[in-house]
């Protein structure tokens, strides 16, 4: 069996991060797609160390340096149980390729470890991001002996084995709960939603109490912080005393305690893998229909209407794009509740909000726009736009009005709210609608350029396209570009008015946003492959 | 109606999918063609209604080019791929909806069309369904229905029978000839000799890229069966 799940393993991993399309293919343009992936993900994960780094420092640096593993364990096991939830659905309980092997004499067995090996792989190199550094932080200052460096060697690949349980369970929970539901994807989208919301708001609340800092309390913070950890994430008290106290008992414990729920996990999930899988693809058939009167419609409500049913479509969709736009409206509830000051305290962000909250407003807004993904969701049906008699103007606004639909009303909802919570001029309520809007068209426009040079249509599981694309981590680095340059610029040019620089940088937008439409708009879908 | 005029395809690393091939269907033709697996009729069909580009030659349809005016040649064909991979988050009365919407069919020329479409390949009652639940024949079903609600001068179709039950096969076959008869042209890729025997006017063998033979089916039998022609063709040409 142990043959059987290399091979799979193997083969999962060859079909997920395109290794076979870059040592075989002869289609240049796609070998550089996976390159480009490749040094997306590799400028993500120096810029994820650069914030590791500089976070274990900076607790170093206040004199705490003793919460540093618990903190890191917490931080990488909150960013695995996020990230696993929803892969949970759609690499997990895959049904497609199951069905495809059940048929060959390999052990069911054997194929649901292989799904959880290959996405245990992926969560180790996230927990090498962060392990890494912040043991050699720690090391440099506080000077443990080799005993940690056993530890937290040893750490890297345990620590994604709980918050992969926890997610797996609650994926399936989910999966349980909806699947009994008539709008089964509904339910899923509102319960990922809360479930990510209540992550997230856990993940700030502690960097609030961490980075608060009054040096003449500094014992007592560390005692509140350690609490709230070890409340928040149990596991984290034996890691915590394993790898600083050098308590082997606690350590032994916590090793036992990852692998002992995983196998467990493991165990159940092959026991009722078959009925999980059938929950999800099962689709409710009426077999009733009658035929009404018909509406006609134009070329492009067409396809808008055919856009807006496949984005409502797929959870794993909604969710990676609309948590930006989720997250600014309960960040303005917030505003509204705590005030600015106090909102900017737990975010981290004293002074940001004050001075440029158009501009974070953006940042929210535009990190994963839906036309990022949206040609290569289309899959193997990518014939029927390329066969039909419209221009590809029609389709690809289809794709962007997509993206206004979905973005706009969050923007409107969270200016709403803000109008009644904060003070500022004119020309500042104008800038909370327009920086936000204009992004949000800019990011929908360039996901689109991007999408058309680097189109994934052959895919398996619709969470390689929206989540470990090379277009998603490219969209990613754009975003934050646009967002860090006026940013450093409001800094810097302290004594210039924010909404001067926010103005010029929309109009610069809007223009590289006509650019890149009619460039968009000049491509031929046939050559799209 | 459809002139393929010297076509040229390469892929990426320079072989040739389709080599320098010709091929001119007329109004009121039934055209078969055969060949191979990978001798390349997929890309010829794929090239012809503007899914992938060619490198050399030109594709007309009435008269026009595919690479100049690729809206106008598509507006007046239909086509229908091997796998019917329709768009699985739509139920299939939408589906037709969105291509009666892209192909201009009025509102009530299109609901008059799937309810005639419809009931003879007997998918009525599931239309209300997400097409992700229907089985690979009522995909097939209905990806031929939306090829024909908006009366296609030109019907291309790659494999129309595989999957069918024998009944839609029949069905199919007479809406072909009916569709002939009042003028339009038909051109399909099929591996079942016997069909196109029965069905087609006119006969294209093509071989690893190149035409082999071509022409009228009974001049291209001369009295043998299109099994032994395709055979002595394939084998020894």
């Amino acid at each position: 069996m142990l043959k059987q799940i290399r091979k799979l393993v193997g083969v999962t991993l060859c079909n997920t991060w395109g290794i076979n399309v870059a040592r075989y293919s002869k289609d240049k343009k796609k070998v550089t797609n996976v390159w480009m992936l490749a040094i997306s993900f590799l400028i993500l994960a120096c810029m994820g160390v650069t914030y590791i780094t500089m976070l274990a420092y900076g607790l170093n640096q206040i004199g705490l340096a003793d919460i540093i593993p618990a903190y890191i364990l917490m931080i990488t096991s909150l960013v695995i149980l996020v990230f696993s939830i929803l892969k949970a659905r759609s690499i997990l309980f895959q049904m497609k390729s199951y069905e495809m092997l059940i048929s060959l004499p390999i052990k069911p067995a054997a194929i649901v470890a292989s799904r959880f090996i290959s996405m245990y792989i992926g969560n180790v190199v996230l927990s090498l991001l962060t392990v890494v550094p912040s043991s050699i932080v720690y090391g440099i200052y506080q000077r443990p002996n080799s005993w940690f460096y056993v530890m937290m060697a040893i750490s890297v690949f345990l620590l994604p084995l709980i918050p992969m349980t926890i997610a797996t369970a609650i994926g399936a929970l989910i999966i349980a709960i909806s699947s009994r539901m008539k709008h089964k994807n509904l339910v899923t989208i509102v319960l990922s939603t809360m479930l990510t919301m209540a992550a997230l708001v856990a993940s700030f609340g502690m960097s609030s109490k961490s980075t608060n800092i009054d040096t003449g309390a500094l014992a007592k913070l560390s005692t509140i912080l350690t609490k709230q950890i070890y409340a928040l994430y149990p596991p984290a008290r034996l890691f915590s005393q394993g790898i600083i106290n050098q308590d082997m008992v606690s350590f032994l414990a916590f090793v036992l305690i990852s692998i002992g729920v995983f196998l467990l996990l493991v165990l159940i999930v092959q026991w009722k893998f078959v009925e999980i899988c059938s929950a999800i693809n099962a689709r409710a058939t009426k077999n009733n229909f009658v035929m009404k009167e018909m509406k006609a419609s134009s070329a492009l409500m067409a396809f808008y209407k055919k856009e807006l049913r496949r984005y409502f479509s797929s959870s794993i969709y909604v969710m990676n794009t609309a948590i930006g736009y989720i997250m600014m409206v309960v960040a303005c509830i917030a505003m509204r509740v705590m005030g600015v000051d106090e909102l900017e305290e737990t975010l981290q962000m004293t002074g940001v909000i004050h001075k440029a909250l158009p501009l974070v407003m953006a940042g929210m807004c535009c990190l994963i726009p839906t036309t990022i993904c949206s040609i290569s969701l289309e899959g193997k049906q990518w014939w029927i736009p390329k066969s039909m008699p419209v221009s590809t103007k029609t389709v690809l606004d289809s794709k962007i009005l997509v993206n206004l639909t979905i973005g706009y009303p969050f923007v409107f909802l969270s200016a709403i709210i803000l109008f009644f919570t904060i003070r500022t001029s004119i020309i500042g309520y104008i800038m909370l609608v327009l920086v936000p809007i204009v992004y949000i068209l800019f990011m929908s426009v360039v996901g689109i350029a991007i999408n058309l040079r680097m189109p994934m249509f052959n895919w398996e599981s619709e969470a390689v396209v929206v989540k470990q694309s090379g277009a998603g981590f490219i969209s990613m680095l754009v975003s934050l570009i646009i967002i860090a340059v006026p940013g450093v610029l409001i800094a810097v040019l302290g004594n210039m008015d924010s909404n001067s620089i926010m103005l010029i940088t929309i109009v610069v937008l809007g223009l590289l946003t006509l650019l890149v439409y009619r460039d968009n708009n000049k491509k031929v879908l046939s050559t799209i492959q | 109606m459809l002139q393929i005029k010297n076509i040229t395809k390469r892929y990426k690393g320079g072989k040739e999918a389709v080599s320098n091939l010709s091929l001119d269907i007329q109004a009121g033709d039934i055209y078969g063609f055969i060949g191979h697996n990978g001798a390349g009729k997929t890309t010829t069909i794929k090239a012809v209604v503007g899914i992938i580009d060619f490198d050399e030659g030109d594709i007309l349809i009435d008269g026009e080019s595919i690479r100049v005016s690729p809206i106008n040649c598509k507006k007046k064909l239909a086509y229908i791929p091997d796998n019917p991979d329709l768009y699985e988050h739509l139920t299939g009365i939408q589906y037709l909806n969105f291509v009666g919407d892209i192909f201009e069919v009025s509102a009530k020329d299109r609901e008059d069309k799937i309810r005639r479409y419809a009931n003879d390949f007997e998918i009525t009652s599931v239309l209300g369904d997400l097409i992700s639940s229907y089985s690979h024949g009522m995909k097939q079903k209905l990806a031929i229905i939306s090829a024909l609600i908006h009366d296609p001068k030109l019907l291309i179709l790659d494999e129309p029978f595989v999957g069918l039950d024998p009944k839609a096969a029949i069905i199919l076959k007479n809406t072909m000839r009916s569709l002939c008869e009042q003028g339009s042209a038909i051109f399909f890729s099929t591996h079942v000799l016997d069909v196109a025997e029965k069905l087609c006017n006119k006969i294209a063998i093509i071989k690893n890229g190149k035409l082999m033979a071509s022409g009228n089916t009974n001049e291209l039998t001369k009295g043998q069966s299109l099994e032994d022609v395709f055979m002595e063709v394939a084998d020894h040409a």
